[in-house]
């Protein structure tokens, strides 16, 4: 039973992460444009090809990330890439958040789902803040963090098996 | 015995972690590269952009003489803090549509024009283009001659705007795509705030202007 219950956790964790991952690319990918801006908002202190690069490869990045953990094709490098990730999230955000800066995330975008800022109010703009995607980022990389570990500890057999 | 198995393992545990981490990298950035050229709203050059909205040829670009040129009403870019965010901007959600007394009458009422027409008007100076957009995408690249003003722009600011165009002028606003609604916001403030009568809409946005000048340059012979 507990076994049960610990796959059952473990795979919605996985599904979860998956989820965050494609969510947070689909929209970039629509428009890199914005994801540009969203980058230039941050006032990193990266050189514009730099930036422009990451706004190129990071959506794609996520999606196959994404698509790996879902999939369970290699599920430790996506998962270790899904990490770092998550980590360089968290110091871009809460970099851009420690200095007042009130931006956008340029993370995942409600509109993906067919809300509008305008439907979704202040609850969307909390939403799209850098200091919940802050949160966010910690939670989602704690997550991949967590599940990389289960997957170092299981064998891959064992894996397969449990998180199936 | 087993220590010394589990250093070896080590080595070799790493190698077949990063070896794919490498492949997911290398795959990201050759995706990215291909698909923003496609990608109607990609990042181009600043260059690249001059060349394909003025020039579908290959021939250098040439910027008409006269009216067709590029300039920003806004003096210095706004600062991002709390106020005056760049995602407000971008969801429409800006100083302008949120003053009660400058919500917009009619939004749906505003005439649209395809990119085709705005681009021959433009080059013969008839209209003033407006990028409707946040700063950092105007800057970043815009439709030459387009003047940027930013959604989240404060009404005072846009005085300077209706300064330097009179209202007989002709407007024509763009944002990033027809789901952006700066355009049409942006449009019903001039029209029924500042009494621009020919304010319209470009059809399809920054997108269109994109996709019409790529497949253009693409075009055997054009």
């Amino acid at each position: 039973m507990k076994i049960a219950f610990e796959v059952g956790w473990k795979t919605s964790l996985r599904w979860l992460v998956a989820l965050l991952l494609v969510w947070a690319a689909l929209p970039k990918l629509g428009n890199l444009q914005e994801f540009y801006g969203d980058l230039l908002a941050y006032r990193l202190p990266l050189p514009d090809l730099l930036l422009r690069s990451i706004a190129m490869t990071l959506p794609w990045l996520e999606l196959l990330c994404g698509l790996m953990v879902a999939a369970r094709v290699w599920l430790r490098p996506a998962l270790a890439l899904a990490s770092m990730l998550s980590a360089a999230f968290a110091m871009a955000t809460g970099q851009a958040w420690a200095r007042g800066l009130d931006i956008s995330c340029g993370c995942l975008k409600l509109s993906l789902l067919g809300l509008s800022a305008e439907a979704t109010g202040a609850w969307g703009r909390l939403f799209d803040s850098v200091g919940f995607a802050f949160f966010r980022a910690l939670l989602l990389g704690a997550a991949a963090l967590y599940l990389l570990r289960q997957k170092v500890e299981m064998s891959g057999e064992e894996w397969t098996r449990a998180a199936g | 015995m087993s220590g010394h198995s589990k250093q070896s393992l080590e080595p070799a545990r790493k190698a077949a972690l990063w070896r794919p981490i490498a492949g997911i990298l290398l795959a990201s950035f050759v995706l990215g590269l291909v698909y923003n050229r496609a990608a109607p709203l990609g990042l181009r050059s600043r260059n690249g952009t001059a060349a394909a909205a003025t020039n579908a040829s290959t021939t250098p670009v040439k910027v008409p003489a006269k009216g067709y040129f590029s300039e920003t009403v806004v003096i210095s870019l706004e600062p991002i803090v709390a106020g005056s965010p760049l995602n407000r901007a971008l969801s429409g959600n800006t100083s302008l549509a949120s003053s009660p007394s400058s919500q917009p009458r009619n939004e749906a009422a505003i005439p649209t024009i395809p990119w085709a027409e705005v681009k021959t008007l433009a080059q013969a100076s008839k209209i003033v283009l407006v990028d409707a957009r946040a700063a950092p995408y105007y800057q970043a690249e815009h439709i030459p001659g387009a003047v940027s003003l930013p959604g989240n722009m404060p009404a005072a600011e846009l005085a300077a705007f209706t300064q330097k165009y009179p209202r007989s002028s002709a407007v024509v606003v763009y944002c990033a795509t027809d789901e952006c609604p700066l355009a049409r916001s942006l449009a019903s403030v001039l029209r029924d705030r500042y009494g621009y009568s020919n304010v319209k809409v470009m059809a399809g946005g920054f997108a269109e202007y994109r996709v019409a000048e790529q497949g253009h340059s693409q075009g055997p012979g054009k």
